[in-house]
């Protein structure tokens, strides 16, 4: 396997940003790290996940859906190029891999899966995180995976397209023999599992029925419907389509939503089966955490943690979860 | 603000008085929020059950226009169990011995019976606040709308420094700004007594400064109309043309019919503006405008911080930045002085010519915004005034009397009404009201009313119902709750198809010419 | 896709986020600042959706003038000219008092500025304020 330099992987994504609406980790003007082309800002691989959820590449904020002209619809079209997508953590990777899952069932979602065929995936990890930490493995799920040594990047493509495409990758061969990469698997799955086993407890014991509407109650006065924990969820999938008129033209549109908000549920007489912030507060966690065990057979919530930084008053589902277990295990 | 946001984090108590912050500021109130879960203690002075009421150490609902009163009555507790700062008293204010001949006075029991309270929850208000090292009081329309909104201001000031709490960090009195740039505005002399930096327009040596930066001669050096005064203006004929400039009177000044009587009075009304409103549509000439985001400049927050605002797309069809048209009436006017080609240029002229902004270049706000007072380029911005010293020296006690509001309710009108604004809308809803998500969460008007007064009336929730003043009547959905008391009402003035401001009453405060939005009397009925 | 890192046009705590644009020009969304000193990468529901009125159909796009009691398009240089004879007329036969202007607490510090310096220094009036009060 190749080792690369952090010099290198940028002339490397540089290199196919003819071909490919590259997306990479970039320190912006005041330090806040996006995915952006590299004109944006220093490519900033290393400094752990991107605060804005990696999975608006495929489900932005806003997209058009189609465009209606004298009874003419033009559905919307696949970018003119195809994305790659580079930073996924191994959480950011496990909730891509369930929000594919979930745009593909049923019916085909088509304004995600123009983005998302023929994209490249490429994830992080390793001794890259936050202040040096050490972020876990994904070992696949992606088409190429850069693991972090602390000093360069093992490149590990687990796809042909990803083996493609580090074949021009400009960088020395690792040469130990897989017992580099052997010892970064071990440093990984030796982890701790703390959040893990908190969030897995928690759910077992929504499951079981012990956590009161007392709690949800509590923990609602501190909600102040901001949407943040949605907006920043990379499983969060919900939407609110409109429509708006121009120049003769209606354009099918559709935004982001969120869980927390009155108008989500909210009938067309006003009656809401989710009415209050106790329920909306309560179906956030529980939904991820019961209800898509149910559907899905796991839970949605791949700790990945950005609801519990975006959320200003910290009630994101780990320290609700942390709060679960305190009082009800 | 005297103070900094971040002050939240560093106070021992807030008294927060008529600002309801998680839904007006969202990002102080959860700040608010964390406070008091780490144990910062929290005093809710509002009628309303507002959310921060839920999670108070004490909430008293004092009635709507008694704040002076309630705010006299914790000094007298204060200055009566010997709970004052009397050192700070000594050597940082003046005129005290009549601030304390007032507010002897207001015996918890006067106080209680004024604002319909107990006597122990304003004894027990005056040892809360006062008992910290830090104590900070922070409010917002709920203390300035009134016809004594500027007593109820001086009030505050007086607590905080009757206590030791001004000019230093988690403490101050701090009014939070509604809007993105109120701050702004009035740094930048957008006001009829002063020029930037509050340079008084009075002061023969502050018109000689801007005369020669200008180049003019003769500036006028009396005091000029307010929003609302121009309104009466109009309507006594003595105002005859008005250039508004991304306003809507007709939504947000009081008593609508006026406010309409007046505009149709001009002979010249142009509104500038960046889409429909009540307002264009009684405009002589309408301008379109460059919104927020598809221009330069500059917005100064509630804690004074100045800071940049960047275009990132271009204006609709022919819209233009405000400052480029007005930039080519001057010129048209024969004035060249207007015609600058950037607005970056403009901050250079306004760094000249105001000492506070001295240090505001662009290159130095560039990442982060800096508070004024910053003179200079060396100047590191203030994160909280008065610190050893008040700007004129010690700082004055300005005793006021509790004075009712200007219309209470009688048997004709037998409700109190009160305006303000609701989570998801902004002022007259002009943007937010053509935003999708939030257009969907509040889509109609609505009435809040006690569940009382509900059941008294056969009013349901969600139900049309008609409310109205002597000065109009709107059609709302009635919201029965408990938020508001029995017999109150509250509206929001966010909906052009009941505009609250069709009710509310034009008394305006004596000095600072407010309208009172928080009180006036009213009546509700089913609508049939 | 542009990122342009500005200021909230709501209440006056003054979070700053990033406007996304894309290639046609047009707001796509918002990304809030995750090294802000105030925001710090949190926002309020109305922050979040900043970016969706700007292109909302309804903008004023064209300078109207009323004629014959009904508004209609003009140019830029017919309203402006307008603007400038109507008001010289009226400050010469009723006074420099006899116009005023309303800022506005929503526009810029040097937009605030600007019309505060018309108001002075060309129509000689300090009939000048904005909505603090409101």
């Amino acid at each position: 396997m190749k080792r690369a330099k952090t010099e290198e992987l940028k002339t490397f994504f540089e290199s196919l940003s003819d071909k490919y609406d590259l997306r990479v980790p970039v320190k912006l003007h005041d330090g806040t790290r996006v995915l952006g082309s590299l004109s944006e800002g220093e490519f900033a691989i290393e400094g752990g996940k991107i605060p804005q959820k990696p999975t608006s590449v495929f489900f932005p904020q806003f997209d058009e859906m189609f465009v209606v002209t004298d009874g003419d619809v033009a559905m919307a079209k696949p970018p003119a190029k195809p994305i790659m997508v580079v930073g996924m953590t191994a959480e950011d990777l496990d909730c891509l891999e369930f929000i594919d899952k979930f745009f593909a069932e049923n019916f085909r979602d088509n304004i995600y899966y123009n983005k998302r065929d023929g994209s490249v995936v490429v994830g992080v990890s390793g001794r890259c995180g936050k202040d040096g930490e050490f972020m876990k493995i994904a070992g696949g799920k992606c088409d190429i995976e850069l693991i972090s040594d602390g000093e360069c990047f093992i490149v590990h493509p687990y796809t042909d397209k990803g083996e493609g495409l580090v074949e021009k990758l400009q960088a020395d061969e690792c040469g130990c023999g897989g017992v580099h990469m052997e010892a970064l698997r071990k440093e990984s799955d030796a982890l701790p599992k703390e959040d893990e086993e908190t969030v897995d407890k928690a759910s077992e014991l929504i499951r079981q029925g012990k956590v009161t509407d007392e709690f949800w109650d509590e923990i609602a006065t501190r909600c102040i419907a901001c949407t943040s924990c949605n907006l920043a969820c990379p499983t969060c999938t919900c939407f609110e389509v409109y429509d708006r008129e121009r120049d003769g033209k209606m354009v099918r549109q559709r935004i982001w939503d969120s869980c927390q908000l009155d108008g989500f549920m909210r009938e067309a007489s006003g009656h809401n089966p989710s009415g209050k912030q106790l329920q909306r507060t309560r179906r956030r966690i529980h939904h991820k955490l019961a209800a898509d065990v149910e559907r899905w057979g796991h839970r949605t919530c791949m700790l990945c943690g950005r609801c519990d930084e975006v959320c200003p008053t910290e009630i994101g589902i780990k320290s609700v979860c942390r709060e679960i277990v305190k009082r009800f295990s | 603000m005297t103070n900094s946001i971040s002050c939240v984090e560093q106070t021992g108590c807030i008294l927060l008085i008529g600002s309801n912050t998680t839904e007006q500021h969202p990002l102080i109130g959860t700040r608010i929020i964390n406070a008091v879960k780490k144990g910062m203690k929290l005093i809710v002075a509002d009628n309303r059950k507002i959310r921060l009421a839920e999670i108070a150490d004490m909430h008293i609902r004092l009635e709507n226009g008694t704040n002076v009163a309630f705010l006299n009555g914790l000094m007298h507790v204060i200055i009566k169990e010997g709970l004052a700062d009397d050192e700070y008293v000594k050597t940082r204010t003046e005129n005290y011995d009549e601030l304390k001949a007032i507010v002897e006075e207001y015996t918890p029991e006067r106080t209680a019976e004024i604002c319909k309270i107990t006597p122990e929850e304003v004894v027990n208000a005056a040892r809360m606040y006062s008992a910290p090292e830090a104590a900070m009081i922070v409010y917002c329309m709920g203390i300035t709308q009134h016809s004594h909104g500027v007593d109820n201001v001086k009030s505050c000031a007086n607590l905080a420094m009757l206590t030791g709490n001004v000019g230093k960090a988690g403490t101050g009195v701090n009014p939070l700004r509604g809007q993105n740039n109120v701050q702004g505005a009035c740094d930048m002399g957008a006001l009829p007594n002063v020029y930037t930096g509050y340079q008084k327009v009075v002061d023969e040596a502050s018109r000689a400064v801007f005369e020669k930066a200008w180049g003019v001669e003769n500036l006028p050096g009396n005091v000029g109309l307010t929003v609302t005064t121009a309104i009466n203006a109009a309507c006594d004929g003595q105002l005859k043309a008005l250039f508004v400039l991304g306003e809507n009177p007709m939504m947000s000044d009081p008593d609508q019919h006026h406010v309409k009587t007046g505009l149709e009075n001009l002979d010249f009304l142009v509104v500038q503006d960046i889409f429909p409103t009540p307002t264009t549509a009684l405009a002589d000439v309408v301008l379109p405008a460059a919104c927020y985001a598809e221009k330069d400049g500059t917005f100064t927050s509630t804690e004074r911080r100045v800071q940049r605002v960047r275009k990132a797309c271009d204006p609709p069809g022919k819209a233009r930045q405000d400052w480029e048209i007005v930039g080519d009436i001057a010129k048209r006017m024969g004035y060249d002085g207007l015609t600058y080609n950037s607005p970056e240029e403009i901050m250079d002229e306004i760094t000249r010519v105001t000492p506070i902004y001295g240090g505001m270049q662009y290159d130095r706000i560039d990442q982060v915004g800096l508070q004024w007072p910053c003179p200079d380029r060396e100047h590191p911005g203030t994160p909280f005034l008065h610190k050893g010293t008040f700007k004129r020296g010690l700082g004055l006690f300005g005793p006021a009397s509790y004075m009712p509001p200007m219309e209470l309710p009688d048997e004709e009108y037998p409700f109190l009404l009160a305006t303000g604004r609701c989570y998801f809308h902004f002022h007259t809803g002009t943007m937010t009201r053509r935003t999708r998500l939030l257009d969907r969460e509040e889509r109609f008007p609505y009435v809040e009313i006690n569940l009382d007064d509900a059941k008294r009336l056969g009013i349901y929730d969600r139900f049309p119902v008609m409310v109205s003043t002597r000065r109009g009547e709107v059609k709302a959905l009635a919201r029965v709750s408990d938020v508001v008391v029995p017999g109150h009402l509250f509206m929001t003035f966010h909906f052009e198809e009941a505009a609250a401001n069709a009710l509310t009453n034009n008394a305006l405060d004596p000095v600072a010419k407010i309208p009172e939005y928080k009180v006036c009397a009213a009546q509700v009925r089913r609508a049939s | 896709m542009k990122r342009t890192l500005t200021t909230c046009p709501y209440c006056g705590t003054g979070c700053q986020f990033y406007l996304l644009t894309d290639g046609n020009g047009r707001l796509v969304g918002v990304e809030p600042s995750s090294e802000h000193v105030i925001s710090k990468g949190q926002l309020c529901v109305k922050g979040w959706n900043a970016f969706n009125f700007p292109n909302h159909p309804d903008r004023l796009t064209v300078p109207q003038i009323r004629k014959n009691g009904k508004l209609v398009e003009a140019s830029w240089d017919e309203a402006l000219d307008l603007v400038a004879s109507k008001l010289k007329e009226v400050q010469e036969k009723h006074g420099a008092d006899s116009i005023a202007f309303f800022s506005s607490a929503k526009t810029t510090n040097e937009e605030n500025y600007a019309l505060m310096k018309l108001a002075r220094a060309v129509f000689k009036t300090n009939n000048v304020d904005h909505c603090a009060r409101l």
